[in-house]
């Protein structure tokens, strides 16, 4: 049986797989932080067997293979009535749960897990390094904390510079009809001159001049790339609508290239995940990061390359096995 | 018609205290944000297991009746 | 420019060639640009050799036109200018999907037969969009939402509603509050509606004075995208992977298909859906169609109309002729 570790909200990437596992009748089961704590449903883990029994019936055996989707990215909510210590009291029921799921990956540790467990939370910086010892070029990185260095950085970057956030942080943050993301931004001398004299410890890296973006989604070895070119507006008729077309195309990678993500995929110990690259006008192509549960769903349509079914057929195959 | 407006959400005592991605957030209508799927309809599923099961079209018409051009403009 | 360079046209858009005339279809962006088969000629030359060889391969009087004809798709946003063609390949265009069963049509007049029965098996068969063509009195009606909501966790994705009008779809919150109630329910029509009777259309619910033969398109109407494309390769996509199920309870190709497979009463669909002589119409491609093999819009038209076999040629016919077509609409 397959275990698909996901979350009660929308995940794109989750149904179009189970669609395939549907056509070929595999069992799957799927879990969410949701379902430990709030779903009817009996279950209890054996601490000293190591095992999981729900209904009375052990199903450790019967698990074969796990994809982990996401699953703690969404935690139960303590609700409104915790009043002023909700904040506390949430933070503590996460970790709880999150304590919870390491133990459920310690029992399945000898199963096949796309990615694996502990490898979905990867410190960006350390990536960078071990993107470098696999071969792959890295944008100039530093973190930051006072005017001068990043003054004295912003002079030696003829392309000028972008700030992101460390962590990968993705959550939105909503009110109502406006949305706010933090999102990659250009750091100009305009945002550089109000800073104050320090400032909380921020990565800059240079901006890599594109020529276009190749994102890859990794599956056990194989490279499904696609470039995202923009229309050229030198050749492109103005009056055709004014507007620059983004296009994406699938995209055969050099062969010293597929080699050098292997490696990096390799010292990640990771089996999948998303991976984004620029392309230089000079030829290069320059190594940005690496989302080990990242989407792969629009790439992957306008590709063609079926990765709902190749992802599908990986989880049966183990699951077979 | 979404604007990817940058703009400040927290006060400046608090971006003081913020990496500086923090002060030129990007700023979105909630509906075309893509993760929000709000304008999207859900229902459940028990053969997929699924809570959220998105409503979404196919790309063809069903049969000899173009929903879209009924409900155009 | 630089004619060491390829010219490579845009993986999504691909050229189709017809007998009088050809067209570059733009799948990823919806549209469609004829071109000269001259033109065409060209782009399968542009595949394998850069510009200037491609100008050497043309007869004297025509090497003018390979650049101008460059300029031409360049300015279209057709393609690009590269010199590692061999980084873009061509999309792979097989069509692929998991559901043996996508579409259901019904037709209900709330007696011949069990509707629910019927959604129940369309259900265990994964059958992903239900469209459901009602034609009932208040009484009928009045169950609906009820009987709807037990399918609220079914696998279908989407419910399409077109329901005859009664009195009691305009002059309540009826239809409002079936839409509101059942979350399947994509779009609900009321049709036959007296103008009087008519609340103004929202993003999901249209009243209308047509009938169902009136909605349909009456001009010729065109597909553009990849999923399309790619079925039209291999498959029909108007009666690919459908089965319809008449008021009588007679299971189709298309509602006005006149052969009947089973009736529902005696029959079960994934029984009748399995037949080969069943799954017949599904693989008759546009390049299987008389009328339509020679047209360079064989792929994105949508041809809603019976088709009959001339077992002569092995080719198929359409029965009742679609309108020639009209300019391509951007």
């Amino acid at each position: 049986m397959i275990l698909i570790l996901t979350y009660d909200a929308y995940e794109q990437g989750t149904d179009p797989v189970v669609d395939w596992l549907l056509e070929a009748n595999v069992p799957f089961v799927r879990v969410t932080a949701t379902d430990l704590v709030r779903r009817r449903i009996r279950y209890q883990i054996d601490v000293d067997r190591q095992d999981v029994y729900l209904d009375g019936q052990s199903v450790k055996e019967s698990v074969r293979v796990v994809w982990y989707r996401r699953f703690l990215g969404e935690m139960p909510d303590v609700g409104r009535a915790a009043g002023p210590h909700r904040a506390q009291l949430q933070a503590e029921v996460s970790t709880e749960i999150r304590h919870l799921f390491e133990y459920l990956c310690f029992i399945l540790k000898d199963r096949p897990w796309l990615p694996a467990p502990g490898k979905t939370q990867l410190n960006k910086l350390e990536v960078l390094n071990h993107a470098q010892a696999s071969g792959l070029n890295v944008p100039v990185t530093r973190v930051i904390n006072n005017r001068r260095d990043l003054e004295e950085l912003y002079r030696r970057s003829p392309n000028g510079l972008i700030t992101k956030l460390i962590a990968d942080v993705r959550k939105p943050y909503v009110q109502a009809e406006t949305t706010y993301v933090a999102v990659t931004q250009v750091v100009d001398a305009e945002r550089i001159e109000p800073m104050s004299e320090y400032f909380f410890p921020t990565l800059f890296q240079e901006k890599v001049p594109a020529q276009y973006e190749v994102r890859i989604f990794y599956l056990d070895g194989d490279c499904y790339a696609t470039a995202i070119r923009s229309s050229e507006p030198e050749h492109v008729d103005r009056k055709l609508n004014g507007s620059q077309k983004t296009h994406y195309l699938p995209y055969r990678l050099p062969d010293a290239l597929t080699g050098q993500i292997r490696e990096l995929m390799r010292r990640l110990d990771l089996n999948t995940g998303c991976i984004d690259l620029m392309r230089r006008p000079d030829g290069a192509y320059v190594f940005l990061e690496v989302n080990p549960v990242g989407q792969y769903l629009a790439e992957s349509e306008h590709c063609r390359y079926q990765l709902d079914r190749k992802i599908a057929n990986w989880l049966i195959t183990h699951n077979a096995a | 018609m979404n604007a990817l407006i940058q703009e400040e959400l927290f006060p400046e005592e608090t971006l003081q205290r913020l990496p500086l991605s923090y002060r030129y957030m990007a700023r979105l209508h909630s509906e075309g944000f893509q993760e929000n799927f709000s304008h999207h309809r859900f229902s459940r599923s028990w053969m997929h297991a699924s809570n959220a099961y998105i409503g979404t079209g196919t790309y063809k018409p069903l049969h000899d009746i173009v929903l879209q051009d009924l409900f155009a403009d | 420019m630089d004619k060491r360079l390829f010219f490579r046209l845009y993986a999504h858009t691909i050229p189709v060639r017809g007998r009088e005339r050809s067209a570059l279809y733009d799948l990823q962006h919806g549209h469609v640009l004829r071109i000269p088969n001259a033109c065409y000629d060209l782009i399968m030359q542009f595949r394998t050799h850069p510009i200037g060889v491609v100008e050497r391969m043309q007869p004297e009087e025509t090497v003018g036109w390979v650049e101008q004809y460059v300029r031409y798709l360049l300015s279209r946003d057709a393609g690009f200018l590269t010199d590692e063609p061999e980084r873009f390949p061509e999309l792979d265009l097989t069509w692929q999907t998991p559901h043996s069963l996508q579409t259901a049509i019904i037709g209900y007049a709330f007696g011949q037969y069990d509707l629910w029965l019927v959604l129940r098996q369309l259900d265990r068969l994964r059958c992903q969009h239900l469209e459901l063509r009602l034609d009932g009195g208040p009484e009928d009606l009045e169950q609906l939402p009820e009987q709807l909501t037990e399918f609220d966790d079914a696998a279908f994705r989407t419910i399409t509603l077109f329901i005859r009008h009664q009195p009691l779809l305009s002059r309540t919150r009826f239809v409002e509050g079936l839409y509101e109630q059942c979350r399947k329910i994509d779009r609900i029509v009321v049709y036959d509606c007296p103008e009087d009777e008519r609340k103004p259309k929202t993003e999901h619910v249209l009243y209308t004075g047509k009938s169902l033969e009136e909605m349909r398109p009456q001009q010729p109407r065109y597909i553009i995208n990849l999923n399309y494309f790619s079925e039209c390769q291999r498959f029909n996509p108007f009666y690919n992977r459908k089965v319809c199920i008449d008021q009588r309870g007679e299971i189709r190709n298309s509602l006005g298909q006149p052969r009947s497979f089973g009736n529902v009463r005696t029959c079960a669909i994934e029984e009748v859906i399995g037949q080969p002589d069943f799954q017949e119409l599904w693989h008759v491609s546009p390049d299987q169609i008389e009328d339509l093999r020679d047209s360079e819009l064989r792929y994105c038209l949508f041809v809603a109309d019976e088709l009959e076999k001339d077992t002569g040629s092995g080719l198929y016919r359409i029965r009742q002729r679609t309108r020639p077509a009209p300019a391509v609409p951007a």
